[in-house]
């Protein structure tokens, strides 16, 4: 045991920690987590062409024992490794950006159930042991995949807790359809979605009525003059709908009017921002900034996601905007026949 | 900035290393020139907030002393990206000053 504490010291002292205490990672626990994701230790995993780097097996595996995964876990892995590394995820930028953005794990599908994901209470933040540590485990990657092996520095003016572990679960019944039919993938289908993303903005409309009054009021979240994505457009939204939320909503809009809604509703005038300085005085052609237009920070209603997550009781909905240089990432959890 | 150690191993008998979870870059080594060869100021803006203007202006001030400036502003085209080989070569075979700028 007296090895173990020292050994966790070490890896603080090294370098190895994302700020919290690791489990050490020994060959004879990264060996096993390895094969479970279904590689050899030198297998390349990854390539980071921007950095020159590549990401061999062996180094996922130790970040998945190391923030405290269950082999059990290691489908998802898998998957959420898969994300990470595709170029759409632009994972190097992620990590220095100064938007300080984390990487958003959103699982959805049987998986939520089969290895016991916390789809109810605080759902942005379970303190159960699948959220937690998948989460970890996709920060970690971030971390100590995209700095080119400690020769760039991070610049996040703020960042945000997620940056420590962001892991969402989605109900496996869902109203409007699973998170990830809305990105391609049919309906029966387990998915890890990955998105570089700002921290949540809590929703709350405890008396409004009708799905009128809750959309109205998330509207406004996404629109919000703080928003960032109000130049660039490129982030998109996911918008987290509790059950009581979601049962006001649902009752008077399908999922793609609920987007519409938003799309139409999330807006500021284009005047106002340039008055604030929320636009440049010279914007680039690309970024179509029509003064004396209404303008939203999305270009693209497709850019709008609902995720039916969060426990019965509050009203509290949550407004999650992507960081604009990152498009959602999704891959299919295979292999979980032998999860077990 | 202190990096990452590239080993550790553990402190029993055994001497067993751990398992780095940290990739390496794989670059060829870059030979950087402590002076320019030619008395002249080339700009490469990176797209941020507010760095174009910031560059015009000190263009402004630098030729004010007297210091040749190419006119033209090299303007990255993905500011959440590295530069690409193109820009990098450009760089390389400056014989000038390249000021490169700036953060938000």
């Amino acid at each position: 045991m007296a090895h173990l504490e020292e050994d966790i010291e070490r890896c603080f002292e090294g370098g190895w920690s994302d700020g919290l205490p690791v489990v050490p990672p020994y060959a004879r626990l990264v060996d096993p987590m390895v094969e479970r994701m279904g590689w050899k230790p030198t297998d390349v995993a990854g390539e980071l062409a921007d950095l020159g780097v590549e990401v061999r097996a062996e180094q996922l595996g130790a970040a998945a024992v190391m923030a405290g995964c269950k082999l059990e876990y290691a489908p998802v892995l898998r998957a959420v490794s898969e994300a990470l590394l595709d170029p759409r995820f632009n994972l190097p930028g992620v990590e220095v950006t100064t938007g300080g953005a984390a990487a958003l794990v959103i699982v959805s599908g049987p998986v939520v159930e089969r290895l016991g994901f916390e789809h109810g209470a605080n759902a942005l933040g379970a303190n159960a042991r699948a959220n937690a540590t998948v989460g970890r485990f996709a920060a970690m990657v971030r971390y100590f995949c995209g700095r080119m092996g400690g020769a760039l520095e991070a610049h996040g003016t703020i960042g945000h807790p997620g940056r420590l572990s962001f892991c969402i679960a989605e109900h496996p019944t869902t109203v409007w359809g699973p998170f990830h039919t809305q990105l391609g993938l049919p309906a029966e289908a387990s998915a890890v979605t990955v998105m570089a993303t700002e921290g949540p903005s809590s929703i709350n409309n405890h008396y409004g009525m009708t799905g009128e009054a809750i959309l109205e009021t998330i509207a406004d979240g996404i629109g919000q003059l703080g928003s960032t994505n109000y130049y660039w457009r490129g982030g998109g939204y996911v918008i987290v709908l509790p059950p009581q939320h979601m049962a006001l909503v649902s009752r008077d809009y399908t999922r793609a009017q609920a987007r519409r809604f938003l799309y139409e509703r999330g807006v500021r005038l284009t005047d106002e921002l340039l008055r604030l300085g929320r636009l440049p005085r010279e914007p680039m052609a690309s970024a179509q900034v029509v003064p004396g237009t209404l303008r939203s920070p999305v270009a693209d209603e497709a850019d709008l996601t609902f995720l039916e997550s969060g426990k019965d009781g509050g009203k509290f909905s949550a407004v999650i905007p992507g960081w604009v240089a990152n498009r959602p990432t999704i891959k299919q959890v295979r292999g979980l026949e032998e999860a077990r | 900035m202190k990096r990452p150690s590239e080993t550790i191993a553990s402190c029993d008998a055994s001497c067993e290393l751990l398992i780095s979870p940290i990739p390496r870059p794989r670059v060829q080594a870059l030979r950087v020139s402590a002076r320019p060869q030619r008395r002249r100021v080339r700009f490469l803006d990176t797209r941020k907030p507010n760095s174009l203007a910031i560059l015009r202006q000190a263009g402004e001030l630098l030729r004010a002393r007297g210091i040749e400036v190419e006119p033209e502003i090299r303007i990255k085209d993905d500011p959440s990206r590295p530069f690409d080989a193109g820009v990098l070569d450009w760089i390389a075979r400056e014989e000038g000053l390249i000021l490169c700028g700036v953060a938000d």
